[in-house]
């Protein structure tokens, strides 16, 4: 039986961290904890009455055993790059930053491998490598920023894991502090261990799990070469045939992307990449290895895509011209916030086929809220990302824009897709949950973290909805179609 | 098909109601290495691709499918497993393949079969049909839970079926041999793993001097690049194709000489999973070593005692490879490590199985 949890103050609680880690490394002030309020999906804010900042595992395994004594929630924070506010304080909480845990713990260039505290971020993994001729591949859009903690529990793909992976298939070994104060690793260098594998378990839990304090990656040879293609599309659909008939031909390409018209013109008026703004979608396909690897494929590419009703097409002839060929696509986010007030970034997958139907689907969704939606995509794995344009400050725009949402979710689930592909649960996507999982299966998720987290003191009510949640959003479903039916016009 | 699976859905029930155990099998040709007591529960007639789509990368097949039977049909859109499943002789399932978890030749490369989980369709312990994953490379909802079935040997559930990524075999195959030291073998395959050639799998074979194998797979162009970079550092010869198929066949088939343990003369075949750098460990005779130095296999007369110390020691862990092998428990020292990861283990065990229906080995 659980004894009543022991009862601190605020006051008492910030005193007791402070012995643990030092005055400066513990943040009360408003001022100061304000920065801490929400992660990159800003919609979803709680200003966080303490916020600490550990050094090392010890301090983390202090601060650990106050909040079990006392049942105070943890929400670990990486750099604040996530998208689904699975950073987001909790009220009663505490957020517990890792970015002081910054230091490549050793990178052992024969071996390929890099032992890493949880606060590295994550292009710096493959800074330190590049003078080896090696790098970690997983390179969300935010990896300037992002750390591999984040990447652990948010299970991070990028452009090219299409070829290379996502997190999950570059991460060996993961060492943390559970909710019980104790070090658990998982993983290791040896390919494999007797007993279960919870490695996969770990990687994308949301820091709902355990709080991640060593991270050890592979590291992959660099390609001596790399050539971009950007072809132009008179439509969606043909665009869409040429992704499949690329993947049909017995070709993995490094990367795999595709913007329709919005994104483009967006993108053309922030960054000039040199898009085609007339085309209604472009591709960008790389394909990278040595010399003559990566011309004989960039020629197989050309044939595939000038067959398939490509009305234009440019390779990259310099790496300059690659990297702003890429500029483009890396800035699609920032380029959506100089066209709208705010924006609203979903993150559902569909097999590929379903793409063109997906997105004739959001034209039509965008008609119905009333609001504008430009899209960037994954092509490579079906992973979209739809970028709802909103002015939060106009009353029932961010509700709208939030229903929107919704809807292109359940369109991926009817698809055979998911609703996230990439950025993770969090807050914002339980309701989606309660659709795309049966109450079973959920029951199950809640079962897994009570192993781990039998006090639910790790980032709870994130991630995996309540029973309770998805009733109440089943009653919303059903009066949210009626309402539909009938008052179709306010819209 | 459906009544095939009420009547294991009614088993299940039945055990967990009755305090019964039960061991889920296909063809049985894993059996030797988890050889359970516990009644059988048949798969191997719940068979059948569900969903095949070659340009989505992804294929769904029923557990009971004879792994050959999928490798056909791949095969005849000009893709594959890339993981190369480990199997033993011509039989042998997609539900045990995944069960047991273990990979071929090309699994430095490849990465672990359990990567190449993209969904599972399971009965749990309670006989609930349940689904994890989907048919999408990136899936970031809920737990990652099918992953899980990946080495599980059935203690988490009964597979119903599975959707694995598959991807386009490369074109061309080459194998290099070379007469090498031990010990200059695995340091230059240390190396090589930050070159960027497309080695895919690799095997010594003998004692502190012996043979090493390398195979390439990629385009023409990539294969010829790397066999040029390569013959600057080693005096290699290429292996004929058809020798070649025949040398990984015996090991992704586990019928190379070197693999048989010798139950006559009671000499048992160990197998060390080691962070492939480890350097020569020392043992007398003959060893075959895999995946760039992280499998190595090895018969011989040894304590087991010793022979953990030793894998320990190096990071790795050792384990016969015999009716031992799935139930073997290294974790049995009681460090504070161990405890916790037993202590979740089983966590997660009672999850999906709370009556323990579905036994260990």
């Amino acid at each position: 039986m659980n004894h009543p949890p022991d009862t601190m103050n605020a006051e008492d609680l910030i005193k007791a961290l402070i012995e643990i880690v030092g005055p400066e490394w513990v943040l009360h002030e408003p001022e100061e904890t304000r920065a801490y309020a929400s992660d990159a999906l800003t919609a979803y804010r709680e200003i966080p009455k303490v916020v600490v900042l550990p050094n090392g595992e010890e301090e983390i395994v202090a601060i650990v055993n106050i909040c079990q004594q006392r049942q105070i929630p943890i929400v670990p924070r990486g750099a604040g790059t996530g998208l689904s506010g699975g950073a987001r304080p909790i009220r009663e909480g505490i957020v517990l930053s890792l970015a002081r845990m910054n230091r490549i713990l050793a990178l052992d260039p024969e071996a390929a491998i890099a032992i890493l505290e949880p606060g590295v971020r994550n292009l710096a993994i493959s800074e330190a490598a590049s003078p080896h001729g090696l790098f970690y591949a997983p390179d969300p859009s935010s990896q300037i920023a992002c750390t591999i903690g984040g990447n652990v529990n948010e299970n991070a793909g990028g452009v090219h894991c299409l070829k290379y992976g996502l997190t999950l298939h570059n991460v060996l070994q993961v060492r943390g502090i559970l909710s019980s104060g104790e070090v658990f690793e998982c993983g290791g260098q040896a390919p494999d261990s007797p007993g279960l594998d919870l490695l996969p378990l770990l990687i994308g839990s949301e820091g709902m799990l355990m709080i991640v304090t060593e991270v050890t990656v592979r590291l992959l040879p660099r390609p001596t070469h790399a050539k971009v293609v950007m072809a132009s599309f008179d439509s969606i659909e043909t665009c869409a045939h040429a992704v499949a008939a690329i993947i049909s031909s017995c070709l993995i390409p490094a990367g795999l992307e595709m913007m329709d018209q919005a994104a483009t013109r967006a993108v053309e008026d922030f960054i000039q990449a040199g898009y085609d703004c007339e085309a209604a979608a472009i591709l960008l396909v790389e394909s990278d290895g040595s010399m003559t690897e990566v011309d004989e494929e960039i020629a197989q590419i050309k044939e595939i895509l000038l067959l398939n009703g490509s009305r234009s097409l440019v390779v990259s002839e310099t790496e300059e011209e690659r990297q702003r060929i890429w500029s483009g696509r890396k800035n699609a986010f920032p380029a959506a916030g100089r066209v709208a007030p705010e924006y609203y970034c979903m993150d559902g997958t569909v097999p590929r086929r379903q793409m063109a139907p997906l997105l004739a689907h959001i034209a039509q969704l965008e008609k119905h809220y009333g609001l504008r939606c430009m899209n960037v995509f994954h092509a490579g794995d079906g992973n979209m990302h739809p970028l709802i344009l909103f002015d939060g400050k106009i009353i029932g725009e961010w509700a709208r824009a939030e229903a929107f949402g919704n809807a292109i979710l359940e369109k991926c689930i009817e698809l055979g897709g998911t609703v996230t592909g990439e950025h993770g649960v969090g807050v914002e996507k339980l309701d989606s949950l309660c659709v795309q999982f049966t109450d079973a299966e959920r029951e199950v998720f809640h079962r897994l973290k009570e192993v781990f987290d039998p006090l639910r003191i790790l980032n709870p009510d994130k991630g995996i909805p309540s029973l309770r949640r998805c009733v109440e959003h089943g009653r919303k479903r059903v009066a949210a179609s009626d309402f539909q039916s009938t008052h179709l016009e306010h819209f | 098909m459906d009544g095939l699976v009420r009547d294991v859905t009614d088993r299940i029930r039945e055990a967990g109601v009755c305090g019964g155990t039960l061991r889920v099998q296909g063809h049985g040709t894993r059996r030797f290495l988890c050889p359970s007591k516990a009644p059988m529960l048949s798969i191997q007639d719940y068979r059948g691709v569900v969903a095949y789509e070659p340009e989505e990368l992804f294929i769904t097949v029923r557990a009971g499918t004879p792994l050959l039977e999928l490798e056909d049909i791949l095969d005849s859109k000009g893709q594959y497993l890339a993981f190369e499943p480990l199997r033993f002789g011509l039989g042998g399932t997609v539900g045990g393949m995944i069960a047991a978890g273990l990979a071929g030749p090309r699994r430095m490369r490849s990465g672990p079969i359990r990567d190449y989980i993209l969904g599972i369709r399971i009965l749990d312990g309670l006989g609930r049909e349940l689904r994890f994953g989907g048919t999408v490379i990136k899936n970031v909802a809920g737990y990652d839970v099918s992953r899980l079935f990946g080495g599980s040997w059935g203690r988490l559930g009964l597979i119903l079926d599975v959707t694995l990524k598959v991807l386009p075999k490369p074109r061309t195959s080459l194998t290099l041999t070379v007469d090498i030291e031990q010990e200059r073998a695995l340091h230059w395959l240390k190396r090589a793993r930050s070159q960027p050639w497309p080695l895919d799998a690799s095997l010594f074979q003998g004692d502190t001097v012996g043979t090493l194998a390398l195979r390439l797979e990629a385009g023409p162009e990539a294969v010829k690049e790397a066999t040029s970079a390569i013959s600057k550092e080693l005096p290699v010869s290429i292996l004929a194709p058809d020798e070649a198929e025949v040398l990984w066949r015996s090991l992704s088939t586990h019928r190379h000489s070197g693999l048989q343990s010798d139950e006559e003369q009671a000499v048992p075949l160990w197998r060390f999973s080691l962070p492939p750098s480890t350097k020569p460990l020392a043992m007398t005779g003959e060893s075959l070593i895999e995946w760039h130095g992280g499998l190595r296999w090895w018969r011989g007369l040894g304590d087991l005692e010793a022979l953990e110390a030793l894998a320990h020691d190096r990071g790795g862990w050792v384990m016969p490879f015999d009716a031992h092998f799935a139930s073997h428990d290294p974790l049995k020292q009681e460090t504070d490590q161990n405890k916790v990861y037993r202590r979740l283990e089983d966590g997660v065990l009672k999850v999906l199985d709370p009556m323990a229906v579905f036994s260990s080995c």
